[in-house]
């Protein structure tokens, strides 16, 4: 169960929206499911990958400019973009994850619905 | 101004080879003159210079004319292999035929292996049925393969040591064989009458007469020489046929212009009228750019027509070209006639042509650098010459070269005015060169253009101090006041705002070898552009204005006007020829040196070295990006995202899909009444979602273009798919491993993430992904 909070904390964190979009957005996470909640937690962060995309090509652009090495700029950008991730999050979704499929395997049956 | 009706161009009467085309064969067809008329015109080229493309031949048509030819000689190719399969045991004759032996050896030789089978046949038994014959389609035994008789058995026969006589006064009973090939009359021949067998009226029963077998096979012989003839004519037709096309090819390819040879000079050993005249002309040629090899092939009038007539249709193309290269437009005399469209789908072609009409043959060609456009020219007399880019872009160089000489004759002119060189060249590049550019706005010719140029001098004169008025001349007005020069100030700004953009980004203050920045300084920029004015003038007057090569060298590091590298080196290469120009005066090559070094530089990369990366990167990912932009359409038209179409960045159509997909799950959800039973999740389940949590977490692995890929190997190997698009696994297995693969031709990380990131995106799009994923 991705808790609600969670995940509007999460949505409201990564992805600008305007007063409208979240209060229709707010207005759907009560009645989402965990599936759904995944898919726009991926596709959240399928933005984020298109506008790393993006803020490459303008580090590319920059390096040029400044007589930088190019390659050498980029790769700095996306250690720095690294670093700003929270792993720690990252693991705590593998392992509670990873504690489902343990769980799911253990259980002879689907375990039924809160 | 305009090229002469010769510019250039064809002569039938001189063009190479049959007008009437091929052989008319004997029992073959008639070869067919493809691409001639009666008169020995081109239709091809006839229709062509209709004028413009709308009026010429479209590219499919050309495609479909290219394919019947091909299947034609195909058919007739492989015509000629059965042939050749159904007769691979070749007779005697035919080996006679081949080798040259004359027809009456071959005849007599093929009797006299007949009669020795004739023998043969009457020892072993009276029953055999037939007559061993060798030759024929199929039939017969070879020579060496038959059994030879005991010299006991088989009574002596007299052998023939000479070759037999033909004897012309054939009997009237004798039948007459008439031979249907040209050159070779068999009807005044007999058949060889000294070898034949010993008949016994025991043989004669079952065994066709002597006479008989030697006539069947006779006119056996005769049809097979008559076939081997018409195919060698054959051959030789095709291979005639072949040598016209290469020469309409040619012809297609560089307007006709090396194929007259002088051969006067060399019968002589001395020059001829001709060779003297070219020998004036070859330092113009040079400069144009033919190889003294080249110049050597040339007639004098084709010489002359080089290096005259360009000077006359150097404007015309120029103005074409600077048009954009568009076609079908009035009043241009250069139009986009054909293109190389070997390789190309006819989806491709139609593509193209929708390309170049759209947005002209200049962009077409960036997205289609393979094609090897041609441009037709037709002059004022309605005659018509086809060139391809590279002899365009050769006269757009000879054309700079020659209007910067023009501008030094302009010295000459003056001195005869009563200038001296001195004043003359006192006068700004600039007023040289408006003198020039007026000189040609008032219609300068040939015939007028020094006269023209005079009068600007003497304009210019007037209005420079550096010239005394003439007496009881009005004074000249005042000269306009210098206004500030906006368009430095602006590019000043320009420069220093984007330097300072750059210089902000954190990302690009420092690299790991140390090095210091060594960005262009603005007093670079400026003393580059000064420079650059002169040179991007003669550009922007030769080239396209949205040529990247004439934005180069004021915008020294704008991305989207570079597009290649072999544009920079162009750059040199013209840059050398301005300099030849500028000999005399050496700041004028100081300045061109610069501009040369610096774009050397760049190209080596010594100081720029991000930006030849850069130049590089374009010039090998040209095709890449095309790629791209269809890969991106393929994946996104199923949303009706024509990334291409509507001038969309992927990352663009990407966001855009992105955030219709999260609308719809909102939308969706907010219908609902309420939250709807979860759906029990498998291991199976978590297990994919786990490899996507691990694919989200690509930051923390370094953005490691390869572990992202595994990681996306792995969830397609992992999720269920397709039950909602109907898809199989194995199809939307096998589109993702063609995607994979695709990436493999793509060069950075950036371009790899991109993909990968659509890549995803199709996944879900034809799975739902954890829809499906985490449904059972």
């Amino acid at each position: 169960m991705i808790d609600d909070l969670a995940f509007t904390k999460f949505v409201f964190a990564n992805k600008t929206m305007t007063e409208e979009e979240k209060n229709r957005f707010l207005e759907a996470v009560p009645k989402m499911t965990d599936k759904e909640k995944a898919e726009y937690i991926l596709l959240v962060k399928m933005g984020q990958m298109a506008d790393l995309s993006k803020d490459i090509g303008k580090v590319e652009e920059d390096a040029l400019f400044s007589g930088a090495d190019m390659e050498e700029a980029v790769n700095t950008f996306l250690q720095a973009k690294a670093k700003d991730v929270d792993e720690s999050k990252i693991e705590q979704i593998r392992a509670r994850l990873k504690g489902q499929i343990e769980a799911s395997n253990q259980a002879s049956s689907p375990e039924p619905k809160e | 101004m305009s090229p002469g009706p010769e510019f250039g161009g064809v002569n039938p009467d001189k063009a190479i080879g049959s007008q009437e085309g091929g052989f008319k064969l004997a029992g073959e067809r008639e070869k067919k003159s493809r691409g001639r008329d009666e008169d020995g015109e081109d239709k091809r080229r006839q229709k062509r210079s209709g004028g413009g493309r709308g009026k010429g031949i479209e590219p499919q048509e050309e495609l479909r004319m290219i394919r019947e030819d091909q299947e034609r000689r195909d058919r007739e190719k492989e015509e000629q292999r059965r042939f050749e399969e159904e007769h691979r045991e070749q007779t005697p004759v035919e080996r006679g035929v081949e080798e040259g032996t004359p027809l009456a050896e071959a005849l007599d030789d093929a009797a006299r292996r007949q009669q020795e089978e004739a023998r043969a046949a009457a020892q072993e038994v009276p029953e055999t049925p037939e007559p061993r014959v060798e030759g024929g389609p199929g039939g017969g035994q070879d020579v060496a393969e038959t059994p030879k008789p005991e010299p006991s058995v088989v009574p002596e026969q007299p052998v023939p040591t000479e070759p037999p006589r033909i004897i012309k006064d054939l009997s009237e009973d004798q039948p007459v064989v008439r031979d249907m090939s040209e050159g070779v009359d068999t009807s005044t021949m007999r058949p060889f009458s000294g070898t034949e067998p010993p008949q016994t009226p025991e043989q004669a029963e079952p065994v066709a007469t002597p006479e008989q077998t030697l006539e069947e096979n006779r006119t056996r012989v005769h049809d097979r020489i008559e076939q081997l003839q018409g195919l060698a004519w054959r051959i030789q037709g095709q291979d005639d046929e072949l040598a016209e096309l290469q020469r309409e090819y040619v012809e297609d390819l560089g307007g006709g212009r090396f194929w007259e040879t002088p051969t006067a000079a060399e019968e002589t050993g001395q020059p001829s009228e001709d060779q003297k005249y070219i020998q004036i002309l070859t330092p113009l040629l040079h400069e144009i750019g033919y190889s003294d090899e080249e110049i050597s092939l040339m007639s004098a009038e084709q010489a002359s027509e080089l290096s005259g007539e360009i000077s006359g249709a150097r404007h015309d193309l120029f103005e074409s070209i600077r048009l954009g290269d568009t076609i079908n437009e009035a009043g241009n005399a250069w139009t986009l006639n054909q293109i190389n469209l070997e390789g190309l789908t006819p989806e491709q072609v139609t593509q193209l042509q929708e390309k170049v009409n759209r947005d002209g043959l200049r962009a077409a060609y960036v997205d289609y650098p393979f094609i090897e456009p041609t441009f037709k020219f037709t002059n004022q007399d309605g005659v018509s010459n086809i060139f391809t880019s590279s002899d365009v872009r050769g006269m757009i160089n000879s054309y700079v070269i020659s209007e910067a000489r023009t501008i030094v004759r302009g010295e000459e002119t003056a001195a005869k005015l009563g200038y001296s060189p001195e004043d003359w060249r006192k006068l700004s590049f600039e007023e040289r060169w408006k003198a020039l550019e007026r000189a040609e706005t008032e219609g300068a010719t040939s015939e007028n253009a020094d006269d023209l140029l005079a009068a600007s001098a003497r304009d210019l004169s007037r209005s420079s101090p550096l010239f005394p008025p003439e007496p009881g001349t009005p004074p000249p007005p005042e000269p306009p006041k210098p206004q500030p020069d906006d368009e430095d100030k602006f590019f000043e700004e320009q420069f220093a705002r984007r330097m300072k953009e750059a210089k902000a980004n954190p990302f690009v203050r420092g690299n790991e070898s140390g090095k210091p920045f060594q960005p262009i300084s603005p007093e670079d920029f400026i003393k580059l552009k000064d420079y650059g004015d002169l040179f991007l003038e003669l550009f922007e007057k030769t080239l396209d204005p949205k040529d990247p090569l004439a934005k180069a060298v004021i915008l020294f590091g704008e991305r989207e006007n570079f597009k290649s590298v072999e544009d920079t080196i162009g750059a040199i290469h013209m840059i050398e020829g301005l300099k030849a120009s500028f000999a005399k005066y050496p700041e004028e090559v100081k300045g061109l040196n610069e501009i040369e070094e610096r774009l050397k530089r760049s190209v080596r990369g010594e100081r720029k070295r991000s930006l030849f990366r850069f130049f590089r990167q374009t010039y090998a990912n040209s095709r890449q990006e095309r790629f791209d932009r269809e890969f991106d359409y393929r994946f996104l038209k199923k949303e009706d995202k024509v990334v291409n179409g509507e001038g969309l960045t992927p990352e663009d159509a990407v966001k855009d899909y992105l955030n219709a997909r999260q609308t719809a799950l909102v939308e969706t959800a907010r219908a609902r009444p309420a939250r709807p039973a979860e759906t029990p999740t498998t291991a199976e389940e978590l297990s994919a979602l786990d490899a996507i949590a691990q694919f989200m977490g690509f930051e923390a692995e370094n953005v490691d273009p390869d572990k992202m890929m595994g990681n996306l190997k792995k969830m397609f190997e992992q999720l269920k798919v397709g039950e909602k698009t109907g898809e199989s696994f194995e199809q939307v297995q096998a589109k993702a491993n063609k995607a994979l693969e695709a990436l493999k031709f793509v060069g950075s990380n950036k371009k790899k993430i991109a993909l990968i990131a659509l890549l995803l995106m199709l996944y879900i799009s034809a799975s739902g992904v954890l829809g499906v994923a985490t449904q059972k």
